[in-house]
């Protein structure tokens, strides 16, 4: 069973990847990123720590606005 | 149950494979480095995944407009030049149709470190393989940490059957290799539950690695750390923690697991040890006598090829030396492209930490560059006495370390200020070398 459970989390996280690294794709070097595996980039659309994730939607959470 | 959901995984996954090359790369990626269909029962074990991803993958990559070459430097070519050496070694192999299982099984991972030399070329994909390297190889160390834990050490904690990690030894040294890469991703993730997770995924990935009762991998565990140390901004923080991880495991071990261990001290006493020394020497004859191919690979496990290159007096065995088998397979030809990709893969991760230092927008690239060095000084060091040779979460690094090189280099050029008075500099470097599809 424990087995099982890996596997499965393993298989939903190859699909978040995948799902990340397409909405990423075109992000340069410099750029940060965004949405549930976002980097701790410099000008990234803040902490992205569990509350703010719930609200706004786990994979592609849309950057907050300056100001 | 268990096939139910891979195949579900990668059925759902396939389309998005053809109109997205790199994500099929990825899954590509998972499936070699966690052979996932070794974990699963019944009608799912007998599917070829992996034959069905990398067709699909290739096909869309030719069909696409993704760049069909890696970038042309030296690194490349030397690559270019090892698979031509590889074919060349199979051509003419000593007993050609026993080296053809192998040739085949390590040109298919190659075809796969081809592809990366000409996707792995953005941060996302970059992140997203390292995403994978630590998904696939974690599955592996929290299975076996819990299973050490929960056994108090006394057995041998394996990997998946009929894969290039299915032996302790092998497994022992993929995760010393993955610790690193987690702690990049530990380093990177903006989300706290993910940096706890992988924390957690780290402590079991270590158990497991003593659970494997490797002393290869114990000693490429120690020069890993070492580098990690050394490379760290704070070294006595990071001796600190790891003094704080390592120490509790190890004295939980048994005293079977420490008898083990104690015998690296003395290795012309271990019968093991002085058994590799003899296929070592018969590896470095068969260098001797055919240094432009070698003799085909594994060939040097057969007796009579044995004895052709010595005279005989040696048991032929396995070379268990990822520097012996490329030695005795492709000759000395294939040992020096070998290591000079390994020596420029290490430049690349030295050059990237230097030119991103002190810049916050590529403190990634320092990161990941920083986690790369102790992962190659655990495989440089552990795999002088396994033979993972073509492994693909080693090669795998050389075309993520060169495309990070080039990103930050292409970064730096387009963001260099210009001096009033000097001549116009010429157009800046895309951002993103070779994006995908529009």
């Amino acid at each position: 069973m424990v087995t099982g459970i890996l596997l499965l989390f393993a298989c939903v996280g190859l699909g978040v990847v995948a799902f990340w690294v397409v909405h990423n794709d075109r992000v340069g070097p410099g750029e940060p990123t965004r949405g549930f595996l976002a980097l701790r980039d410099p000008g990234a659309a803040g902490p992205a720590d569990d509350a703010r994730a719930g609200k706004n939607g786990g994979l592609a959470a849309p950057p907050r606005s300056p100001g | 149950m268990r096939s139910f959901v891979l195949i579900l995984t990668i059925g759902c996954l396939l389309p998005a494979c053809f109109f997205y090359p790199q994500i099929g790369m990825l899954v590509w990626g998972w499936l070699t480095l966690m052979s996932p269909h070794q974990e699963v029962f019944g009608f799912g074990q007998g599917l070829q995944f992996n034959l069905v991803v990398a067709v699909v993958t290739l096909l869309a990559w030719l069909l696409s407009v993704e760049p069909k070459l890696p970038p042309m430097n030296g690194l490349a070519l030397a690559f270019i030049v090892f698979l031509l050496l590889m074919v060349a070694s199979q051509l003419t192999a000593i007993v050609p149709e026993y080296s053809y299982t192998y040739f085949d099984r390590f040109i298919r991972e190659m075809v796969f470190i081809f592809l990366c030399m000409a996707l792995l070329n953005s941060k996302a994909r970059i992140h997203g393989m390292m995403w994978i390297y630590a998904i696939a190889l974690g599955y592996y160390g929290i299975k076996g940490g819990a299973f050490t834990l929960v056994t108090g050490g006394g057995y041998h904690a394996r990997g998946p059957a009929n894969s290039m990690i299915a032996d302790n030894n092998h497994l022992g040294l993929a995760l010393v290799m993955a610790l690193p890469v987690m702690n990049y991703l530990r380093m990177q993730s903006a989300r706290r539950f993910l940096r706890v997770g992988i924390v957690l995924t780290m402590i079991l990935t270590l158990a497991c690695v003593l659970g494997t009762q490797s002393r290869g991998a114990l000693l490429g565990l120690v020069a890993m750390s070492g580098v990690l140390i050394w490379r760290s901004r704070h070294r006595t923080l990071s001796l600190v923690v790891i003094a704080l991880l390592a120490v509790p495991l190890i004295l939980f071990m048994p005293e079977t697991w420490m008898a083990r261990m104690e015998t690296i001290r003395n290795p012309g006493e271990d019968a093991s040890f002085m058994g590799r020394v003899q296929a070592w020497w018969i590896a470095f004859y068969i260098g001797i006598g055919d240094p432009l191919t070698g003799a085909g690979f594994r060939a040097g496990y057969l007796q009579n090829v044995a004895d052709l290159f010595t005279g005989g007096g040696y048991d032929a065995r396995a070379h268990h030396s990822i520097y012996f088998e490329i030695l005795a397979g492709m000759g000395f030809i294939g040992l020096a492209l070998y290591l000079l990709i390994m020596f420029g893969t290490w430049r690349n991760a030295a050059r990237v930490r230097r030119q991103a230092k002190g810049r916050a927008e590529l403190k990634w690239a320092h990161d990941l560059a920083s986690m790369a060095q102790p992962t190659l000084a655990g495989y440089a060091v552990a795999g002088a006495s396994m033979s993972l040779e073509f492994w693909s979460g080693y090669w795998v690094l050389v075309p993520a370390l060169m495309h990070t090189r080039r990103l930050v280099e292409a970064h730096l050029g387009a963001t260099q200020p210009v001096r009033p008075g000097a001549p116009p500099a010429r157009p800046a470097a895309p951002a993103v070398l070779g994006a995908g599809r529009s």
